[in-house]
């Protein structure tokens, strides 16, 4: 996996460097645009991503969270990671048709549907990142988001066709548009697939290392959990004592509210800690296993503690 | 050329910086959770010495 990625990242910058070197410095200008069509071997391509990659990605692992069949962590870091990725490549294909804009149209921006379309894309994603920072339960965070994410690419196929739909300054379709029959010729064509390439192996290996770090912040908000939760079990528990839940056991009572009741009844009503609840467990769902059934076991556990 | 060369710059920099802020982020849980397990083991340790059953 390791030396996949690095592969990939390596590919990338190659690519991406490649993609430079051609458009700034081989590539002739174009005979309409002049210069500035060199601004275009990255625009389209990062626009590319943003939109149907990132976008879809994004839309597609929401998707299969939301499907209770197919729902799992793994969708929700990757709905996750993509959505972020989105969001920086959105900004930066405005950010880049800006630059391209104002020499061509003369405007820094224009209130144009595909312009505009694409700025309340980003908008779109950036809410769904605030969402995401709203402490809650993980599940019904994922939840949130995967809807948020779906709200948002419901916006992918306006922005598509918002150059059918309305009149817009910003040109449609043009390389695969049957109508015009665009030949890009040469190092032109070469550089503009290029740039392509690069993007999308950027993307990639982003993507890749974006999701490891979610899947190391969620390993590490369990761990805190786990050794608040060992720690607060050893204060009270002898050594030879029955052997309390291990902490994975533990961690599933502690992240799950349903599954700490019947614990709870076990041990009796209105069970009355006999010593101050740990914040990190109490925060965590709820009065878990171990500590509500030792508080139920009455009196004789506060003399265990002073042991 | 110079809004081209900022359109470059701008593109390939914001790339750049956040793929350096990736690898920080990363490093810095990775380090985060090797000191995590070390205080777990002296958790566990303590409790083996004194005679408390740890988990």
């Amino acid at each position: 996996m390791r030396r996949w990625l690095a592969v990939v990242g390596l590919a990338g910058l190659a690519a991406t460097a490649a993609t430079v070197w051609l458009g700034l410095w081989v590539t002739p200008p174009d005979a309409t645009l002049g210069d500035t069509v060199r601004l275009l071997y990255l625009h389209p391509a990062i626009a590319f991503v943003a939109l149907y990659v990132a976008g879809g990605l994004a839309a597609g692992s929401s998707i299969l969270y939301l499907w209770p069949r197919t729902r799992s962590p793994f969708w929700d870091r990757l709905a996750a990671s993509s959505v972020e990725l989105a969001a920086l490549f959105c900004a930066l294909t405005l950010v880049t048709g800006s630059l391209w804009g104002r020499p061509t149209w003369g405007v820094w921006w224009t209130w144009d549907a595909r312009l505009t379309s694409t700025a309340l894309l980003l908008v779109l994603l950036v809410g769904y990142l605030a969402l995401r920072r709203v402490p809650a339960d993980p599940e019904v965070r994922a939840r949130r988001c995967a809807v948020a994410a779906l709200v948002a690419a419901v916006d992918v196929p306006i922005v598509h066709f918002s150059v059918v739909w309305w009149q817009t300054l910003h040109q449609g379709g043009t390389i695969l548009n049957p109508e015009l029959q665009a030949h890009v010729h040469g190092s032109m064509a070469w550089t503009l697939l290029l740039g392509f390439v690069a993007i999308l192996l950027d993307f990639v290996w982003l993507v890749t290392v974006r999701y490891r770090l979610e899947v190391l912040r969620d390993q590490a908000g369990g761990t805190e959990l786990e050794i608040s939760l060992a720690e607060r079990h050893a204060e009270g528990t002898p050594a030879g004592a029955p052997s309390a839940p291990t902490a994975p056991g533990a961690l599933a009572v502690a992240s799950s509210g349903l599954d700490a009741k019947p614990a709870a009844t076990r041990a009796g009503p209105a069970p009355v800690p006999a010593v101050a609840p740990v914040p990190a467990v109490a925060a965590a769902g709820g009065a878990g296993g171990p500590q509500t059934e030792r508080s139920g076991a009455g009196p004789g556990h506060a003399p265990d503690r002073d042991r | 050329m110079r809004y081209i060369d900022a359109g470059y710059a701008v593109a390939l920099g914001s790339l750049a910086l956040y793929a350096a802020a990736l690898g920080w982020r990363l490093r810095r849980l990775r380090r985060a959770g090797g000191e995590r397990r070390t205080a777990r083991a002296e958790v566990d340790r303590e409790h083996t010495e004194t005679g408390v059953a740890g988990r």
